[in-house]
């Protein structure tokens, strides 16, 4: 009974801090502005991927979305477990390394890169729990302000923690493909393999360092 | 020093690359272009593409009965790197026109004059990057537009705009173009000349 109620609180809590976020939360989540989204009257493409009960090993790489030969422009949402991007900084970034651009089979046309991460803090762990079991991530898809890889065929997971990340309920990848941008074949990368293995950078737009706002959202 | 000849190889490079694209798509899309740099305020290098031409090409002037000869000034405008429309832009167009290559040449040699100026560009509606200057060719002949104002860069910036360019069958375009513009866009003729078969063809007596 008691745990009932506890989760009752817990619920209601949890709905008042998304009613809130949502309330005002406009001025604070991206803007969007680079995001042309789809034509009315059209339906995006949306993929779903859940990744509770995987372990994704040290080095290891979970491919999620392959949309070869097209380039694409869209949304990115990440769950993951998380950790200060500093020790005792209040933006989190995810345990695990989210990349995109393009593989090709020929290595000199591959190009990937970190994906420009937001972190959400409104409904993430840390705010809603006190803790890092669950932040939230947006990105854009490509992002032309802050960087990644300007032609996006492909988006990778890969775990560069040098340790098992294990996923559970609640962790989850959704990506909103909105327009078709162009054929790899008619732009290719060249001179490559290019593989940028780094944790993504993280912007933050809700905390008081205006440094890591990014280029795009500001005050918008 | 050296970003700035890695600048100028990089637009080089992607101009080069657009024109031997636009030569391979000519016959599909007849229109060229000019790529325009620029840094953003964190100090990264950006690239936006604008391409030009007429609407529905090829074109033919306006003959009562026959063709309306609507075919507007139309501009595409894109982030180089990554082909995202850039759906904010604050232009307008100043617009040339000679008769035929003698007009032309006379003009090259005293100066080109526009026959019009400051005339509005503006969004296509449900096209973002999309930029129509609405018209009607009223005569066959040969074509220029001067496109300046700025686009805007996904709300960060507003960036200027200079593109230049004549069609592309002036007798020598290059002493009207932006020296960075590429590819072309082509002149505007007879409606009867499409015609098949033409006034030259004669018939047997027996036909």
């Amino acid at each position: 009974m008691t745990i009932l109620k506890q989760n009752r609180i817990s619920m209601i809590a949890g709905t008042a801090i998304l009613t809130i976020a949502l309330a005002f939360g406009g001025f604070s989540f991206a803007s969007h502005s680079f995001e042309a989204g789809v034509a009315e009257g059209t339906i995006p493409d949306n993929t779903h991927i859940r990744l509770d009960g995987m372990t994704l090993p040290a080095g290891g790489v979970f491919p999620l979305y392959d949309a070869s030969p097209n380039y694409v422009s869209g949304h990115f949402l990440l769950t993951s477990p998380c950790e200060p991007v500093s020790d005792g900084d209040d933006t989190y970034q995810p345990l695990v390394t989210a990349i995109a651009g393009h593989i090709d089979e020929h290595a000199s046309g591959t190009h990937m890169e970190p994906i420009p991460l937001f972190y959400i803090n409104t409904v993430s762990s840390p705010t809603l729990a006190g803790n890092g079991d669950q932040c939230v991530f947006h990105a854009h898809i490509p992002d032309p302000l802050n960087g990644g890889a300007p032609r996006v065929t492909d988006i990778d997971l890969v775990n560069l923690s040098g340790a098992d990340i294990e996923f559970k309920p609640g962790h989850i990848v959704d990506i909103n493909v909105q327009r078709v941008l162009g054929s790899i074949a008619d732009d290719p990368y060249e001179g490559g393999p290019v593989v940028t293995l780094e944790r993504n950078v993280i912007y933050d737009l809700n905390d008081d360092d205006e440094a890591n706002d990014g280029l795009g959202h500001s005050s918008q | 020093m050296n970003t700035n000849k890695t600048q100028l190889f990089l637009v080089a490079s992607i101009a080069s690359v657009m024109v031997l694209a636009g030569a391979a798509s000519e016959q599909a899309f007849a229109h060229g272009g000019q790529v325009i740099g620029f840094n953003l305020p964190n100090g990264e290098y950006r690239l936006i593409t604008v391409i030009m031409g007429h609407n529905s090409e090829p074109t033919a002037a306006q003959e009562s009965g026959k063709h309306d000869g609507k075919h507007p000034m139309e501009l595409f405008i894109s982030d180089t790197r990554t082909g995202l429309n850039l759906a904010e832009a604050d232009l307008t167009v100043d617009k040339y026109y000679y008769k035929n290559d003698k007009k032309f040449n006379k003009a090259a040699e005293k100066g080109f004059e526009p026959r019009e100026t400051d005339v509005s560009v503006g969004a296509v509606h449900g096209d973002p990057g999309h930029y129509f200057a609405r018209q009607i060719l009223a005569q066959p002949g040969i074509y220029g537009y001067h496109v300046t104002g700025t686009v805007n860069y996904f709300g960060v910036m507003d960036v200027p705009i200079d593109v230049k360019a004549i069609c592309r069958d002036a007798p020598d375009p290059s002493a009207f173009n932006n020296p960075s513009w590429f590819g072309g866009f082509g002149c505007t003729g007879d409606i009867d000349d499409s015609k098949f078969p033409g006034k030259k063809v004669k018939h047997d007596k027996d036909d």
